[in-house]
């Protein structure tokens, strides 16, 4: 693994793009006993949602709930190497198998992994933070009990940050201890609307940055990473599902009600927002950006679709490919894109909720 | 000289209205949904190709603001919610009687954008009937008959119409959309198939003293597949649904008064299989319950006329009920339904009308009056002025206030919404011809909306607030050689005063333009008809930045008299085969359709 880092940074030293190996087409995720069900009559289904890549590995958070979404199983991590598609499984259940269900963004932390478990919506059991150990086979190390459903997950070299699900609020572990160090840190919020979610939660340049949106507007919050102290604001649009940082410093949020991605400017203590790219009409449920150079790469997943947009384009952001990661088969099953991954600029892996897989996309452009 | 009145609902005689008769789509496969978009002002929200549930907005109003009533008697899914016009079998109605504006005095608390009455075949004193088969594209079959006879000192009318179709149509989509001139790639709708069996009886009776009792049943039972949209089709979904309704009421007219007693029940089923929040799943797994949700309505009505004088004709009614919802998702809920309500007919000199009219109605806990007034002006045997305000409220559905299944949730906090609003319109008519127009201007709040209700579910609240204003157009003119000609066209500008930042845009969902056009022949031999229907784009979000793009279909049918009163009839839906046609959530729409329909009429 430290040979690939190397290569990628000889590669950048040189000018170059880093290409990474061509990516297994299609890996489906463990089904049945695989996923330790509760009841060995009734075993759940792996749903794919957040991803993130390790050391040359990709993690999948898995949820492991049934047709009618009731979990029936322990929260699990997919592991594998993109080119060859060999699936092995970390259980983030814990004790009972129940302290760690339904997880959903895995985010990494030097050399450790952070999963948020927004637990069972019916009985609120299994919230929780997990961090795991990549090596080896992997395995969760340590894991908190969070007292609301977590939202977004960011490290620091001291804190490990998640958002409320249920309120504008963010909340602080302390790392080394991997005890409660903070919170609930009330954000910023839409003043109107019926509820306030955080979205997504993430560290650039330093800084903790919050999304908290819901139907009729969003702010992104720029907070100070120890203590969580308001640095700043600035409205980033509705149902503003994910933001990343880009590869020039700014932060892309995508924006789910309006079709929208939009670029933050950070600038000294201003932030400034500008519309990036409005996606047509027929897109819809935008979900997750990540970004890579000068690209931002982007999931709708009302639309079984996956955008590659241009920063550096000529006259501003522009879309430069868009593929389909499938439609719903003769069964009647859909892929229902969730979070994307890219691994160089011409290829990225996808996690399909509704299939039970990560596919591998080539853009085309 | 006394006022005159307009062609108008007798309920709402000063209201913006239009009549549709029934047999003029006679050799025809149409949908009550189809009929209503030959009416300015009405918009359909159809989920899908035929047999597919489909519901009514008028004036911009939602679908559960439209109230919808057959023979009197109003229509609604179980719960409370919309009534579905694929139910209803659209050869068995007489006439359809379209009244746009918040007519909450008039119709009720809840009628908001309007009301749709729906007037079944009458029963008649001379033995008539006919039959009507006709089989098309798509595995699409449908058999109807009817027969109205005299039945004692009275009469009777009996109909029946059957309907089945495999509802696997061709449609295109394009998998890449932000492409420029992506490729549309083909598919086969699935899981789209529905049947459906209507039944209709309805008897008239002389009691003796001008007293009459009229007896009213009508049944429907359907099956149909869910198929869901085309980026998330649901192969395992199905919806099953029984509805029975049946209403006693005694007349009497003696001179310058009249009164009647109505009661009336209504019982609806709907089973959903297969069906969850987010999907379909597996029929018959212990993951996947069946909801099974029941309601039930009863309701006692009185009601009376009386002239007084020359120029005044006041009618009351009284009404009070119950209804009720259980089963499934939903724990047991009853609530009362009580309403009394007045109007003044007032004949002014000048050929001048006033209506005045105050509804007072009581859902459950919620109460609130509906006054109304319309006025009209007769200028000339050739031109009708009229201009109408309504203010009223529709209370909370039981399952907006009670229901809690799989991402939804209930709110049994939720206030009623109120609108109100004010229109005007101009009719010109001559012996083969009429012209209308009007412009209304309307303003809702307290709008019930669904929610996110983290962390994965949907609740409804009180939030939304809106402003909908626009012009109807309707233009019907008589032209030689059996021709007739109509024209419909709609304006809405409906913005969205949500606070925040949906502030300022329109509303989701509502088409600005709407326009149908329709020349069609009667005759002895030979008769057709050519149809356009064109819809605008429309908002897909609250931030006008997604649009479902506009839509265009042709229609035509030529008919001929093959012996007797047997007629063979061809019909081509969407002429032009667009199957890229989808409906306001992605639900694929049908290609190019032919029916082959026989029918005889004695």
């Amino acid at each position: 693994m430290k040979r690939s880092a190397l290569v990628i940074l000889l590669l950048a030293a040189c000018g170059g793009r880093y290409k990474a190996p061509p990516a297994v087409a299609s890996v489906p995720m463990p089904s049945g006993a695989q996923l330790k069900p509760w009841d060995p009559e009734h075993p759940g289904l792996a749903r794919p949602m957040g991803i993130a890549q390790l050391n040359g590995k990709a993690y999948v958070a898995l949820g492991n709930y049934d047709a009618g979404y009731m979990p029936r199983g322990p929260g699990l991590l997919a592991s594998f190497v993109p080119s060859t598609g060999q699936v092995s499984l970390i259980d983030l259940g814990g004790t009972g198998g129940k302290q760690c269900i339904s997880p959903g963004w895995v985010r990494t932390g030097g050399d450790r992994l952070y999963v948020t478990c927004s637990g069972d919506f019916n009985s609120g059991a299994g919230t929780a933070i997990v961090e795991v150990d990549p090596s080896g086979q992997g395995s969760a190390t340590r894991r908190f009990a969070t007292s609301t459903s977590p939202a977004g997950v960011a490290a620091t070299s001291s804190r490990i940050w998640f958002g409320d699900a249920f309120k504008g609020a963010v909340y602080a572990l302390d790392r080394d201890s991997f005890t409660a160090a903070g919170g609930p840190v009330s954000i910023a919020c839409p003043l109107e609307g019926t509820y306030q979610t955080v979205n997504d939660v993430a560290i650039v340049g330093g800084d903790l940055y919050a999304l908290c949106s819901n139907s009729v507007g969003g702010v992104l919050n720029r907070l100070e990473s120890t203590t969580g102290s308001s640095k700043g604001t600035v409205q980033v649009g509705p149902v503003a599902a994910a933001m990343v940082e880009t590869g020039d410093g700014r932060i892309a949020v995508v924006s789910g009600a309006d079709n929208k991605l939009r670029l933050v400017t950070i600038s000294g203590n201003q932030l400034s927002v500008a519309t990036a790219y409005t996606y047509g009409g027929q897109t819809s449920t935008l979900q997750d950006v990540r970004a890579l150079d000068q690209f931002v790469f982007t999931v709708a997943s009302g639309t079984n679709t996956v955008q590659k947009i241009d920063l550096s384009a000529k006259g501003g952001a522009a879309l430069v490919d868009e593929e389909s990661v499938g439609s719903c088969d003769s069964s009647g099953v859909c892929p229902t894109p969730w979070n994307i991954l890219p691994l160089d600029d011409d290829q990225a892996l996808v996690t399909n909720q509704g299939s039970s897989t990560v596919v591998a996309v080539k853009w085309a452009h | 000289m006394e006022g005159k009145r307009l062609e108008a609902s007798p309920r709402a005689p000063g209201a913006a209205a239009t009549v549709i008769d029934a047999a003029q789509f006679g050799g025809e496969v149409r949908s009550v949904a189809d009929m209503l978009l030959t009416a300015p002002g009405v918009s359909i929200h159809a989920l899908g190709g035929p047999g597919q549930a489909a519901t009514l907005s008028l004036r911009g109003a939602s679908a559960d603001q439209s109230v919808v009533l057959l023979d009197g008697i109003p229509l609604q899914g179980p719960g409370g919610g919309a009534a579905d016009l694929s139910t209803l079998p659209a050869t068995l109605l007489d006439r359809l009687v379209v009244s746009r504006g918040v007519l909450g005095a008039q119709f009720g608390a809840g009628a908001l954008g309007g009301a749709v009455e729906i007037l079944p075949r009458a029963a008649a004193d001379k033995g008539t009937g006919g039959a009507q088969i006709s089989a098309g594209s798509f595995g699409s079959l449908r058999a109807a008959a009817d027969a109205a006879f005299p039945a004692g000192a009275g009469s009777g009318v009996l109909a029946v119409q059957i309907d089945r179709t495999e509802g696997d149509f061709d449609y295109a989509r394009q998998l890449t959309p932000e492409l420029p001139d992506a490729p549309y790639y083909g598919y086969t709708r699935h899981n789209a198939d529905a049947r459906r069996v209507s039944l209709l009886g309805r008897a008239s009776q002389p009691l003796g003293g001008a007293m009459d009792l009229d007896v009213l049943a009508q049944g429907s039972m359907g099956d149909r597949g869910l198929p869901g949209p085309a980026s998330a089709i649901t192969l395992d979904s199905r919806e099953l649904d029984q509805s029975l309704l049946g209403g006693l009421r005694l007349r009497q007219t003696t001179g310058a008064s009249a009164w009647g007693l109505r009661v009336w029940g209504r019982l609806d089923r709907i089973e959903l299989r297969g069906a969850q929040p987010f999907g379909d799943c597996r029929d018959g797994t212990p993951e996947c319950p069946r909801l099974d949700q029941r309601a039930s309505a009863v309701r006692a009505e009185g009601e009376g006329s009386l002239e007084v004088g020359s120029t005044h004709r006041l009618a009351g009614t009284l009404s009070a009920g119950e209804e009720r919802v259980h089963g499934g998702a939903i724990e047991p809920h009853h609530r009362e339904v009580l309403s009394v309500a007045t109007r003044d007919d007032v004949s002014l000199p000048l050929r001048f009308s006033i209506i005045p009219a105050v509804r007072a109605d009581k859902v459950g806990v919620d109460a609130g009056l509906s006054p109304g007034v319309s006025a009209v002006w007769s200028a000339t045997d050739a031109l009708d002025l009229r201009t109408g305000w309504g203010l009223s409220f529709r209370p909370p559905t039981l399952n907006e206030l009670y229901l809690e299944s799989g991402g939804i949730a209930s709110n049994p906090d939720l206030r009623p919404e109120r609108a109100w609003s004010l229109d005007g319109g101009i009719t010109l008519h001559g012996a083969a011809w009429k012209l209308s127009a009007g412009v209304f201007w309307s303003r809702y709040r307290d709008l019930i909306v669904y929610e996110l209700y983290p962390p994965a579910k949907v609740r409804p609240f009180n939030v939304g607030s809106a402003r909908i204003a626009g012009a109807e157009l309707q233009a019907i003119v008589q032209l030689p050689a059996g021709l007739l000609a109509q024209a419909a066209y709609s304006w809405l500008d409906a913005v969205n005063l949500r606070p925040g930042d949906q502030q300022g845009h329109q509303l989701a969902y509502r088409a600005p333009h709407r326009l149908f056009l329709r020349l069609a022949r009667r005759g002895d031999r030979l008769e057709g008809y050519g149809e356009c229907s064109y819809t605008s784009a429309l908002p897909r979000n609250a931030y006008d930045s997604a649009y479902e793009r506009s839509q265009l279909v042709f229609n035509a049918g030529v008919g001929v008299r093959a012996s007797g009163p047997v007629w063979i009839h061809l019909e081509v839906r969407n002429l032009l085969d667009d199957q890229t046609l989808e409906d306001l959530f992605q639900y694929p729409l049908p290609g190019r359709s032919l029916s082959l329909i026989a029918r005889a009429r004695l």
